[in-house]
């Protein structure tokens, strides 16, 4: 069952909000000892929770789809009164006295939250295995990886523990573990969620938004948060819409792109699977053409260099504490204490330049329609990844089709596309202009109607 | 090329010796395709950092 299936359900009272939940938070007892998606896990609270959404839905206060549905929030976002650790031992006992402004907006909109989702430390890394509250892994295979950094919010989802989940996404931590963990997750444009309460890893590049189970789940949790505020100062002001593809909804007439550059060194079952979604948009109307976009591997570069110079600014006052950080995170902060501000600046004035180049691309086509990840999810531990016979560093690999797209601050959507012949998800992503998450969104459900998605989860 | 080595024992004293070369080998990889990338840049390409100063009421 889904958010909106989930919302009918207890609309037409075939279900309560405390069913819901006490299903969830057993589904939770019985998986987290081997998944290790949550940090923290808020029972009572979401118990109680749920029988206030109960409530309120029996005396006609409805909130809208969201109300009464058991989520979860990547431990990042600070929530009052409950411990949020950004998966560090810098603040394994920080207990914030605010909430972010995510939360904030998703207990608006009635959401049940179960508690804190396990992430890569810092949410600096793509592995989520993390040294400080344990390695999270893949509901699909266990000895996989589920990607991160928002790796306890794909586990969570594609295990069916909770119907959603919010991430952050600074270089792909989102999308990464969304298809790894053969879920949906979505990239909203840089400022249309407010980043007020969450632990920064690099300001400029960082953006928050869902992990979900349907495409049209995700534009019920967009719904709920997104907006401007005030207390965030890269919030946008353009005005947020409702972003709930319309059921028949169609990719007829809208045009397509896929860009070469973003087919090179692919699994094979990757590249026949993300392939086979394009011809199937052609076959539903959409029109299909190759376009050219700006060099992915300097994108990438820039996006390193910003990411690195940032995310050492951020973590300055905690330089001293080297024994605090694991080995991965801190060479990350080592190599952004070791770049000179003139590199930092001038990638900030090449990422200029980039924007203004793959501006050009949108002139052509309305979306583009690419691979997530080059691969499926590596095992736990693995450092390298094969492509053409050559060794590739596991972590830049899996990055490779994602990083760039934070450093054009551009939407995109990663949703499941197929199974690999070793049974493990395959994501595909949709990027669109800024401020397009409703075209994307809509072309995600036209696909998915279509059929285009997953077997459901083993576990 | 920049001699990253030199820069981070430099600029970030606390790495140990030994792992010296843990951090500095990305920053050489890194190095090859960034360099190209900033050697003609023109000097009226501004970066692209945002601040809000009309939000800030100054």
């Amino acid at each position: 069952m889904n958010i909106l299936e989930a919302a009918e359900a207890l609309r037409r009272r075939r279900v309560s909000s405390t069913e819901l939940t006490t299903a969830a938070l057993a589904r939770i007892d019985r998986l987290d000892g081997t998944l290790r998606a949550f940090i923290t896990v808020t029972a009572e609270a979401a118990l109680g929770r749920a029988r206030e959404a109960d409530s309120e839905l029996a005396s006609g206060r409805d909130r809208g789809p969201l109300h009464g549905i058991p989520m979860a929030v990547k431990d990042l976002f600070s929530t009052r009164g409950v411990r949020t650790t950004s998966g560090s031992r810098l603040f394994e006992s920080y207990v914030p006295d605010r909430d972010a402004a995510v939360v904030e907006r998703l207990e608006a909109a009635g959401a049940v939250p179960l508690g804190k989702l396990n992430m890569h430390e810092l949410a600096y890394g793509v592995t989520s295995e993390n040294p400080h509250f344990g390695a999270v892994r893949n509901p699909w295979n266990t000895e996989r990886s589920p990607g991160g950094s928002s790796g306890g919010a794909g586990a969570a989802v594609a295990s069916g523990m909770v119907y959603a989940a919010i991430g952050s996404d600074t270089g792909g931590s989102i999308r990464v573990p969304a298809a790894f963990c053969g879920t949906v997750g979505l990239k909203p444009t840089y400022g249309r969620v407010s980043r007020y309460g969450a632990l920064p890893l690099a300001w400029s590049l960082d953006h928050m938004g869902p992990l979900t189970r349907s495409v049209r789940d995700a534009g019920v949790a967009l719904n709920a948060i997104a907006g401007y505020d005030g207390r965030d100062p890269a919030s946008a002001r353009h005005p947020a819409i409702d972003y709930v593809p319309d059921e028949g909804c169609s990719v007829r007439g809208i045009r397509i792109g896929f860009a070469a550059s973003f087919f090179e060194r692919l699994d094979g079952d990757v590249e026949l699977c993300v392939r086979g979604a394009i011809a199937r948009a052609a076959s539903l109307g959409a029109e299909v053409k190759p376009v050219v976009v700006p060099d992915l591997a300097a994108l990438n570069a820039v996006g390193r260099v910003i990411l690195m110079a940032e995310a050492a600014s951020v973590m300055e006052p905690y330089r001293e504490r080297r024994e605090s950080f694991g080995a991965d995170v801190l060479a990350l902060l080592d190599q952004g204490r070791a770049i000179p501000a003139t590199d930092y600046i001038n990638a900030q004035r090449l990422r200029r330049a980039m924007r203004r180049d793959f501006g050009k691309v949108w002139r052509e086509v309305e979306c583009l329609v690419v691979p997530t990840t080059p691969h499926t999810a590596p095992r736990i531990g693995q450092t390298t990844v094969r492509f053409d016979g050559r060794d590739e560093d596991a972590r830049l690999a899996a990055t490779r089709l994602v990083r760039g797209i934070n450093v054009l601050g551009l939407p995109a959507l990663s949703m499941p596309c197929g199974l690999s012949s070793s049974g493990l998800p395959m994501g595909l992503q949709i990027i669109g202009p800024a401020f397009e998450e409703a075209l994307i969104l809509r072309v995600g459900a036209a696909l998915e109607d279509d059929g285009l998605g997953l077997p459901p989860c083993p576990m | 090329m920049k001699d990253w080595k030199a820069i981070a024992k430099a600029g970030v004293p606390e790495i140990p010796a030994g792992e010296i070369d843990r951090v500095v080998g990305p920053l050489d990889a890194l190095e090859e395709t960034f360099r190209p990338l900033v050697k003609d840049l023109p000097m009226d390409l501004e970066p692209a950092l945002a601040l809000g100063v009309e939000e800030e009421g100054q």
